[in-house]
Order: C-alpha cells, then sequence, then structure tokens
C-alpha cells in the first residue's frame, strides 16, 4: 500500500495536464455536421463509460484474487473500483441524456445498452450495500466479492449490446475487428483519444485516494475493536 | 475431506457457471426482447399479428418525401430500409437530428396496412461524426452505417 502513497500526487498532477489540455481541445473542436456544438457532450459520454466497464473489470479482477488468495489489498482495491465506477457511470448516463433529450427527442430509451448500463450503476450500489449488510466484514467482503464476479455478465452484455440487438443507441465509432473502422474525423477524434488518456488517469488518481482512505478506515477500526477489548 | 483449496476452487466454479448460465439465458431468450425496434420489412411482414398493436419502426427518412403541412405541426414521410418503404403520419415536435436520409425510429399503430400512425418520433444517430467542413462525406458514410446496422 505503501506504492498508493507515492503515485498519489504524481498521478494527480498528469490528471490535472491531460484534463485541462484536453477541455481545452474540446473548446476548439469543430462544429459536427449534424449535431453542431452538442457533439462536446461525446468527449465525457464516452470516456466516462469507457471508465465505468474498466473500474467494473478492475472490482472482477480483484474479487477473484480476493477469493483465491484472501489478499486484503485486492478486497480494499475492490471497494475502492467500485465507487469510482459508480461514479463514472451515474456520470456516463447523466451526459447520455442530456445528450439524448435534444439529439434522440427522448431523455431515456429502454433499449438493450441503455438498459445493460442501468444495470450495471444497480449492481455497482448493491456491491456497495451488500458490503456493509453484514455484520461480519470478513463475511461482507466474501459475498460483495462473489456478487461482483456475477455481475461481470453484464460487461459484454454492455460492450456488444449495441451489435447483438438493434438499439436506439449507436453501433461503436471505434471499434476493432470484423466491423473495424474508425467513424470519428480527424479533427473530432484526437481530443477524444486525449480525453480518454485523462480519464484513466483520473481513475487511477480517484482510485488510489479512495484506496488509501479505506485502508486508514480499516486501520482505524482495528485500532478501535483493540482498545475495546483492552478495556474489558 | 474437502481441503481448503479445493473448497475455494469449488466456490469459484459455481460463480463462474451461474454467471455463464445468466449470459446463455440472456443470449438465448430475451433476444425478441431486447430488439428496440422493427425494421421496416419486418413490419410489413408482420402487418397482421401488429395490427392495433403499438410497435416501433427504425429506419431512414426516405429523401424526398418529407411533405409539411403548412400552418401545422403535421407530416408525411417514407421510412425506408431501401427494400420496404412505410408511409408515416406524425403530428408534433420533431427531435434536431431528424431529417432526410438520416436515421429514425417511429413509436406508434398501423392505422390501415398501408399507413403507420407515429406518435413519438426519435432520431437515431449514426456512429459517425465529422465536422460541418466535410458535411458531404458525412452525410454518405452515415447513410451507408445506418443501412447496414439495419441489416
Amino acid at each position: 500500500m505503501n506504492i498508493l502513497k507515492k503515485i498519489q500526487l504524481p498521478t494527480g498532477i498528469l490528471t490535472w495536464i491531460t484534463l485541462i489540455a484536453g477541455v481545452w481541445l474540446v473548446f476548439n473542436v469543430p462544429d459536427d455536421f449534424q449535431q453542431g456544438g452538442a457533439v462536446k457532450i461525446l468527449y465525457i459520454h464516452v470516456p466516462s463509460a469507457k471508465m465505468a466497464l474498466l473500474s467494473y473489470l478492475v472490482v472482477t479482477v480483484a474479487s477473484i484474487l480476493h477469493l483465491w488468495k484472501r489478499s486484503e489489498t485486492a478486497d480494499i482495491l475492490a471497494e475502492a473500483a467500485t465507487s469510482v465506477g459508480a461514479a463514472f457511470t451515474a456520470m456516463t448516463l447523466a451526459s447520455g441524456s442530456i445528450w439524448g433529450k435534444p439529439m434522440w427527442g427522448t431523455w431515456w430509451a429502454w433499449d438493450a445498452r441503455l438498459t445493460s448500463m442501468l444495470v450495471l450503476l444497480i449492481l455497482f450500489k448493491g456491491l456497495m450495500v451488500l458490503r456493509h449488510s453484514l455484520d461480519d466484514p470478513v463475511k461482507g467482503a466474501r459475498a460483495t466479492a462473489i456478487l461482483a464476479i456475477i455481475g461481470a455478465v453484464d460487461l459484454p452484455i454492455i460492450h456488444y449490446s449495441v451489435v447483438w440487438w438493434r438499439t436506439l443507441h449507436q453501433p461503436p465509432s471505434l471499434s476493432a475487428g470484423s466491423n473495424a473502422g474508425i467513424h470519428i474525423a480527424g479533427p473530432l477524434l484526437t481530443p477524444l483519444l486525449i480525453l480518454t488518456v485523462a480519464f484513466m488517469l483520473l481513475t487511477l488518481y480517484m482510485t488510489t485516494v479512495k484506496a488509501r482512505q479505506i485502508e486508514a478506515r480499516r486501520r482505524l477500526d482495528a485500532l478501535e475493536t483493540a482498545r475495546m477489548h483492552a478495556d474489558e | 475431506m474437502i481441503s481448503l483449496l479445493n473448497k475455494r476452487l469449488m466456490l469459484m466454479f459455481t460463480v463462474i457457471m451461474v454467471g455463464g448460465a445468466l449470459v446463455a439465458l440472456v443470449l438465448t431468450s430475451f433476444t425478441g426482447a431486447l430488439v428496440y425496434f422493427h425494421t421496416p420489412t419486418e413490419a410489413v411482414a408482420k402487418t397482421k399479428e401488429l395490427v392495433a398493436k403499438k410497435i416501433r419502426i427504425g429506419g431512414m427518412v426516405q429523401t424526398g418525401s418529407l411533405v409539411r403541412e403548412s400552418g401545422t405541426l403535421k407530416i408525411r414521410f417514407l421510412v425506408t430500409d431501401s427494400t420496404t418503404h412505410i408511409p408515416v403520419r406524425y403530428e408534433g415536435m420533431l427531435p434536431d437530428l431528424f431529417r432526410e436520409g438520416q436515421g429514425v425510429v417511429v413509436e406508434g399503430t398501423w392505422q390501415s396496412p398501408q399507413e403507420f400512425v407515429a406518435t413519438t418520433i426519435l432520431a437515431k444517430h449514426s456512429e459517425d461524426y465529422v465536422p460541418v467542413d466535410m458535411s458531404e462525406q458525412g452525410i454518405a458514410k452515415s447513410k451507408e452505417s445506418l443501412l447496414k446496422s439495419l441489416k
């Protein structure tokens, strides 16, 4: 956990630099031929969605490690990434709605992409609730890890929803594989790539701060318990 | 006696099996319900069973088919997947992205086998993002992407 303390400040500084550079580029981006200025919402929406999925992937891997190796560090990482992922998921849904109202004509549609993303938010919130719903924190952590691994089925569903089913949401603009192709023209693409990097750093930074806070809280709880036993 | 390691392996195995079963269930049973709209071709083929039911049809607004009744919010247009064209009637507000040659999802009912009356119109955006000064390429590309997604 010492490494977290070391990387926190450098990651924070790098995050600020890339975020400011990215946002400055977004303000200078040309208008889209159809959406006009509303295309700027893309630069929050897409990186947020990517980071939401990435955070859940981290939660899943950390949960597997926790169940397998009984690693406390993995559990702390899972708990931290859960909070961060929930924030990015909420940001994705909110920015998507704000774009959807003027562009599609609706805030919300129950298509496969939007619904599976809402399921992800419910999963994140469920993990947060489940952890503290059991009196024994060890059991709570284990139950949370199991739910997290089961919930991972939502990840491929979200990713492929726009390919497997016909949705109101557009298919991926950046994709590899059989349907490879870049559907975003150069001047609109560069800020997106820079902001994706910025959001990755932001995710790393937020997870670091959160993990340190969780670790400190657990140490305090342990001290508190020890003191109470000593008093008895 | 089951060792601790085996117990953990069993637990992981069970969790992965349950997860796999969930995916299989979603992929096999809900596929029909998860489709947000019918293509015009499907909608015409199923006119009989879909009549008087509220359905969504997705396609492209046929270029040159949009007629606005002056002085009202009433419009008529054809929604197409390049093989089948469906005449649609609608009265009300339109989303910013609604225009000829672009994607649309109309929600409503078959009034007669020849006419679909929409109560809601949603614009369907393609995955293409193109600056204003490249509009012509953008229009061509988004048409192509949209028709491909209706296949």
